[in-house]
């Protein structure tokens, strides 16, 4: 194949990829979102615009899948009032971009993400840009290791988040 | 309304649900207890240069937190006095001059007119010496940390705190430099609810074996390598707070409606070797015996009446921002201790993700309950109890009264102090 289609080939997969992971999380299939982690994976939702120390500085999501497990564990309780009734959602993935691969066939991608959740009786709307390195897995599929979602209003006044963008 | 009608809204552990949801009520807050106390402006170490300078609000007031050339700092009414028009339109900065948008009034960082634009077109009598921006009158500061007061007099900052300077002395206290930093980040949360849910929340240790319960049991903190406390401990810690231990923890109050409760059972994982060196930079400060005093200082949150709540082991405050009646908002601050190892930092950060990060498995629980709250009080006005506690108080030894952690006692106390504010008579000193 030629160099166009390899990459060709390669932004289908990651697209594919993509809006698979989007609809697990729309379909509350979270340990299955959780599956889709590299075990060093993370999930990071920076407080601010341009953040780039997720140690030394709060962040919204900065959860390794240990911590994701929690959360899930939680999700999953009978008795979480604040998701009563749960949280629905739908993603949208656009605007999605393949980078150079890095070393050992590292993908990097862009996307954006558009969520609007419902829940308590009150919709709102989610909006953000997506960067993922995602490492190559059985079968052309992929694992992340890392899902980083800017909000465009990282820094705006929030509401309880109870699930992952 | 009279100070009759404020006064019967609040008999003892008993308190109508008005005081959480009548617009006139708010109002009178705003004048009568927020624009008469000491209210949180910044921590020094953010406009730590002169002309640095920060925009926030007190009592609905927006401000300008500016560093003066003398090293003190003032707090600007951030509205011309042209014709109103908002001056400053950063959040922070570093300025020599704020000109106004509009017409271009343009103001030094002490608040003068220094620039009238069509200086020709005014009377010869005009005096831009007239038209500064407003100063709010009183600021003042207690180790690093700066408060302001709409109210001309009154009690000082000193005064105003009393046994809750205890609070910053324990933050700082920590730190084996002698002072922290607000360089760890902001979280900002909202919620569809009266400020004085979260006041109460902050105080409460018989709600986390309830509203946290799906947390408390998601945590398996065990499965974990690593050292920095987070989330799992947290509820993990809720969750062995028995009521034997929650009851030891107590709860004291003071005066002047402030008040804190003893710690969760938390201990702070550190790698042995940023222990060690922490511990030899705190004694090497304060020697041995006094680095042990200030680390046995064991309490979980402590509030400052009426707006601000200190995690000061933790290195976080909370800022309570009444916006509306039924609308408030919550700024959360992490702060370093300087002079500590890195990991130190990093353990706070985690620990304010894990408590009060908008998708804090913990905060989430509790946003919820004090929107619903609010919905359910609107909707059906009534009596409200506080009466957990009750006869269960002893004396304090800083002044005031301390009980089980599980009693209402703190809540008790913040009313008590919200009606002799909104009666119009100023709390019994602190
Ligand atoms: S309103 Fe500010 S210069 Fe006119
Ligand atoms: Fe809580």
């Amino acid at each position: 194949m030629s160099e166009g289609s390899n990459a060709a080939a390669a932004a289908t997969a990651v697209a594919a990829f993509l809006h698979r992971e989007a609809r697990l999380l729309d379909e509350r299939r979270f340990e299955d979102w959780q599956a889709l982690f590299a075990p060093d994976g993370v999930y990071w939702v920076p407080a601010r615009e341009g953040q780039a120390d997720p140690l030394h500085e709060v962040s919204i999501f900065y959860d390794d899948r240990v911590m994701m497990a929690a959360r899930i564990r939680r999700l999953r309780h009978p008795r979480i009032h604040a998701e009563i009734p749960p949280s629905r959602a739908v993603r949208s993935v656009s605007n999605i971009e393949v980078l150079e691969p890095a070393a050992e066939g590292v993908v990097e991608a862009r996307s954006v993400l558009l969520m609007t959740e419902f829940r308590g009786g009150a919709q709102t709307a989610y909006h953000g840009r997506v960067a993922w390195r995602l490492v190559p897995a059985a079968k052309g599929d992929f694992l992340i290791r890392l899902k980083r979602v800017d909000l465009v209003n990282a820094e705006g006044m929030h509401r309880g988040m109870t699930v992952p963008f | 309304m009279t100070d009759g009608e404020i006064a019967a809204l609040v008999q003892g552990d008993r308190v109508h649900s008005r005081v959480y949801t009548d617009p006139a009520i708010f109002a009178r807050e705003q004048e009568r207890i927020f624009r008469r106390v000491w209210l949180y402006l910044c921590h020094e170490s953010q406009i730590a240069a002169p002309g640095d300078f920060l925009r926030t609000r007190l009592a609905g007031v927006p401000v300008i937190a500016v560093r003066q050339a003398d090293g003190g700092i003032k707090a600007l009414v951030n509205r011309c006095t042209h014709r109103g028009a908002e001056v400053c339109q950063h959040e922070s900065g570093r300025a020599q001059r704020f000109r106004c948008p509009y017409h271009g009034w343009t103001f030094a960082a002490d608040g003068r007119l220094v620039g009238l634009p069509l200086r020709a077109g005014y009377a010869p009598g005009f005096q831009m010496a007239d038209h500064g921006l407003a100063a709010v009158p009183r600021v003042a500061a207690y180790r690093g940390f700066v408060f302001a007061s709409l109210a001309p007099d009154g009690p000082g900052l000193a005064d105003y705190l009393g046994p809750m300077a205890s609070a910053i002395d324990d933050m700082v206290d920590r730190a084996p430099d002698g002072a922290v930093e607000a360089v760890g980040g902001l979280h900002r949360h909202a919620f569809p609810g009266n400020w004085k849910l979260q006041m109460e929340n902050l105080q409460d240790y018989a709600h986390p074996a309830f509203a946290h319960e799906s947390s408390n049991a998601a945590a398996r903190p065990d499965e974990r390598e690593r050292v920095e406390l987070d989330e799992e401990d947290i509820m993990a810690a809720n969750r062995g707070a028995d009521i034997a231990w929650i009851e030891r923890a107590g709860v004291s109050a003071f005066p002047g409606g402030h008040s804190y409760i003893g710690a969760l059972p938390l201990q702070q994982p550190m790698p042995p070797e940023a222990e060690r060196a922490y511990l030899a930079a705190l004694r090497a400060r304060h020697g041995e015996a006094r680095a042990n005093e200030i680390l046995a200082v064991q309490r979980h949150v402590a509030i400052v009446y009426p707006t601000l709540a200190f995690q000061s082991a933790l290195q976080q405050i909370k800022v309570i921002v009444p916006v509306r009646v039924d609308y408030t908002e919550v700024y959360v601050h992490c702060f370093r201790l300087k002079g500590a190892p890195p990991e130190y930092h990093r353990a706070a950060v985690t620990f304010v993700n894990a408590a009060n990060s908008p998708a804090s498995l913990i905060l989430t629980d509790d946003l919820e309950i004090y929107g619903r709250a609010q919905q359910a009080m609107t909707e059906a006005p009534g009596w409200l109890r506080f009466a957990c506690g009750t006869g269960r108080d002893v004396a304090d030894n800083r002044g005031g009264a301390k009980g089980p952690g599980y009693s209402e006692l703190a809540m008790r106390n913040q009313f008590a102090t919200w009606s002799e504010y909104m009666t119009g008579r100023m709390p019994r000193a602190a």
